[in-house]
């Protein structure tokens, strides 16, 4: 591994973009005050992506007392070295004030994580750690290959598959079987 | 991902050692078919290897009844296209190879200390290929947030700091996960 100053969150927010040879922007995370590239995902990772969206679009829209949104792939300023891009994000819409922030502050409520093939261990593992630090939260870390979930809340966590039903507290009433998000049809 | 054909554990159990340009032994693993080559260890993961080895000893040399042995990065044929090398493994007396190099099944505990270039996709089929073949626990270690994350059957759990660590398969083993990472 390089020896690479760390960064701060700050730094990070003002760091200019960067492009690739093709013009399309570089993705970053900045993980434990260490840049981390997201390379481009494969189908496989935003079909499923696709499908968690989906259904957690549909029981925010049909609970609007929730007050609840659901976003694909916002920067959350977790601490002041960790800016997180989790896949999917389900926040309170109280916290968002999209003409006043750049980057959402704290955790999201919900994170979703669809592992690709490029992410290590160490990384995965630390934004679990990271996002979970900031309170009462939830993180799913989703296997495509497997077809499960693994979800953290707490100090707690458990797998779960096929047919299982997958369940929140942030949402009440809902559930979905856990091989809705791997339909690749 | 280069597109090769996948190995079955006896076509790679078949091949022959490489060595790379100072003559040591290339190290790798058969997952999902797919030969990956295992890294030198840091120091740092051979000495968390080497204590959890000691804590494991240190309770099998007071309970001989249990007849266990640890064995240390000893190749495991644990399904037809997976042939691993855990870290550390705990397995019954009566199932060790003696004259053998490659242990058949899974180990009854398999130990995995994570390395930076380990990715999750990759550790995550090792923990299900151990527990569908048939071992009971799988410690996954983690050196850089000293935690344990164990897993067996549809159970998640991890440990910190002064959680103590034991397992059904190890009876009577109860130590502080802090102790991997003195």
């Amino acid at each position: 591994m390089p020896v690479t100053a760390v960064l701060t969150s700050d730094q990070f927010s003002a760091l200019p973009d960067q492009f690739d040879k093709n013009g399309n922007r570089i993705r970053q995370e900045l993980i434990s005050g260490e840049l981390v590239e997201m390379p481009p995902s494969f189908e496989l990772h935003n079909v499923v992506k696709g499908n968690i969206v989906e259904v957690l679009i549909a029981f925010v829209l049909a609970h609007p007392e929730l007050g609840l949104k659901v976003i694909s792939e916002m920067a959350f300023v977790v601490t002041s070295n960790d800016t997180l891009v989790p896949d999917a994000s389900v926040i309170r819409k109280t916290r968002l004030s999209p003409r006043k922030q750049k980057y959402t502050p704290g955790s999201p409520e919900l994170a979703i994580e669809v592992v690709s093939p490029s992410d290590t261990a160490i990384h995965l593992k630390s934004k679990v750690d990271i996002y979970l630090q900031g309170g009462p939260k939830t993180v799913w870390v989703v296997f495509p290959d497997s077809r499960s979930v693994v979800i953290y809340s707490g100090d707690s966590s458990r797998e779960l598959k096929c047919d299982q039903s997958i369940e929140d507290q942030l949402l009440p009433d809902f559930a979905a079987p856990v091989s809705r998000f791997f339909d690749l049809t | 991902m280069p597109a090769t054909a996948l190995l079955t554990s006896e076509q790679y159990l078949s091949l022959p050692e490489e060595f790379d340009q100072n003559g040591n032994r290339i190290k790798d693993e058969l997952i999902g078919g797919e030969v990956v080559k295992m890294p030198p260890a840091s120091h740092r993961h051979d000495r968390i290897k080497n204590r959890i080895k000691r804590l494991l000893d240190r309770h099998l040399d007071r309970n001989p009844h249990l007849a266990m042995e640890s064995l240390v990065e000893m190749g495991a044929e644990v399904s037809k296209r997976d042939v691993f090398v855990p870290d550390v493994s705990l397995v019954k007396l009566d199932r060790c190879p003696e004259e053998e190099r490659i242990f058949r099944g899974a180990p009854d505990l398999a130990i995995e200390v994570v390395s930076p270039s380990d990715t999750i996709k990759r550790l995550k089929a090792k923990v299900d290929t151990y527990l569908q073949g048939g071992a009971n626990t799988v410690w996954v270690v983690f050196p850089e947030s000293r935690s344990v994350t164990v897993y067996s059957n549809d159970l998640v759990r991890e440990l910190k700091g002064d959680q103590t660590i034991e397992d059904p398969v190890f009876p009577g083993f109860s130590t502080p996960v802090s102790a991997f990472f003195k």
